[in-house]
């Protein structure tokens, strides 16, 4: 084995661990199906491997930096912040002069996004109550050639990410008649908390964007982790 | 009992119960933060309604521009009320309208067809864009 093909080796092992990753696929833009950091990695393993440790403050300043953002947000969450972030949005959204609706399917999906960020940001404050990054979100609204793409990110505990992680593999998996079949039996159901839950919103925003829901851990300290969420939703003329 | 009107707002849709008239009209866009809060004080009436002198025939107009799924929780009680009515032998319609090219609101009329045993009309409107 000669040394520049281990260097090479090792080159690539790095990368995937670094906060390029997510860059990386932006740069590329028909790469949509990046390949998710695995829950199955132990801390460890990856205590050992990543270089830097992920700093959303950099990585916010990265994607926002990207051509076709038309909106975005970083910060805390509450509800008055919530009112002014959909009440921008909405209006960049209606700047960008799109099919009309194209445009309210967007701003549907970006709403539940939204609320979501919401009802889960008080779960997970900080437990002393201080102002740190553990607690901000993200949140980016832009439009490609043919398609609008909306990506947020919030940090979850270890359990809420298998949570997730099952909840959108099960919805990615599934057919448009079978989403819209399971849609219909949970709002049959009825069976909610006060605040949404159910899963119903998750399967809303994969029939009406009609793509899988993409998604992404990235490690940031004990059982806290950064979780990526970016839905496509093709835009039509 | 009173009537009850509610204006629209920016995140919230106009809403008038009218008993008299027997008329329940719900119009514009429904994505409140806390939907389940917003709606009470409609499933209050509704209650309210079937509980005193509801009419032979109640008609519901359902226009919205768009609404989040939690929204979607409260109109299913609330038809779901609706059909306790009905199964007592009053008359109930539901107006479900949606513009030409709106897939969205048509299929979410769909879905409350599959899911209610109650006469609901899917009502096609020209776009307005």
């Amino acid at each position: 084995m000669n040394f520049l093909n281990t260097l090479l080796i090792v080159y690539i092992f790095l990368d995937y661990f670094s906060d390029n990753q997510i860059l990386t696929l932006y740069g590329v833009n028909a790469c949509f199906l990046f390949n998710s950091v695995s829950l199955n990695l132990t801390p460890v393993q990856l205590d050992n491997l990543t270089l830097k440790k992920f700093d959303v403050n950099k990585h916010y300043d990265e994607l926002r930096q990207l051509d076709d953002v038309i909106f975005s947000y970083k910060g805390q969450m509450n509800v008055d912040l919530l009112d002014e972030i959909l009440e921008h949005m909405s209006e960049k959204l209606v700047d960008t002069k799109g099919q009309v609706y194209s445009l309210k399917r967007v701003h549907i999906i970006a709403v539940e996004i939204l609320q979501n960020l919401f009802h889960h940001y008080e779960t997970y404050n900080s437990p002393d109550g201080q102002e740190s990054t553990d607690n901000l979100v993200v949140f980016i609204l832009g439009k490609e050639e043919d398609a609008f793409f909306i990506q947020s990110g919030n940090f979850v505990s270890h359990d809420r990410a298998t949570f997730l992680q099952s909840k959108i593999e099960e919805v990615n998996g599934l057919s448009p008649e079978e989403l819209r079949k399971l849609y219909r039996e949970i709002l049959s159901n009825g069976n909610f908390s006060a605040h949404g839950g159910a899963g119903l919103g998750i399967l809303d925003i994969a029939r009406k964007s009609a793509q899988p829901i993409i998604y992404q851990f990235k490690e940031y300290r004990e059982d806290r982790l950064f979780f990526e969420l970016k839905v496509r939703i093709p835009a039509v003329d | 009992m009173k009537n009850f009107i509610l204006p629209e707002k920016n995140r919230t849709p106009r809403i008038e119960l009218d008993r008299v008239k027997g008329l329940i009209n719900i119009v514009g866009r429904s994505i409140p933060e806390n939907a389940v809060d917003f709606y009470k004080p409609v499933l209050d009436w509704i209650e309210l309604y079937k509980a005193e002198k509801p009419q032979i025939e109640t008609t519901v107009n359902m226009q919205l521009d768009y609404f989040n799924t939690a929204t979607s929780k409260c109109f299913i009680q609330m038809f779901r009320s609706l059909e306790e009515l009905h199964q007592k032998g009053h008359q109930i319609v539901v107006n479900w309208y949606y513009e030409e090219e709106d897939e969205d609101i048509e299929e979410s009329g769909r879905d409350f067809i599959e899911l209610l045993n109650l006469p609901f009309n899917l009502v096609v409107m020209e776009s307005n864009y």
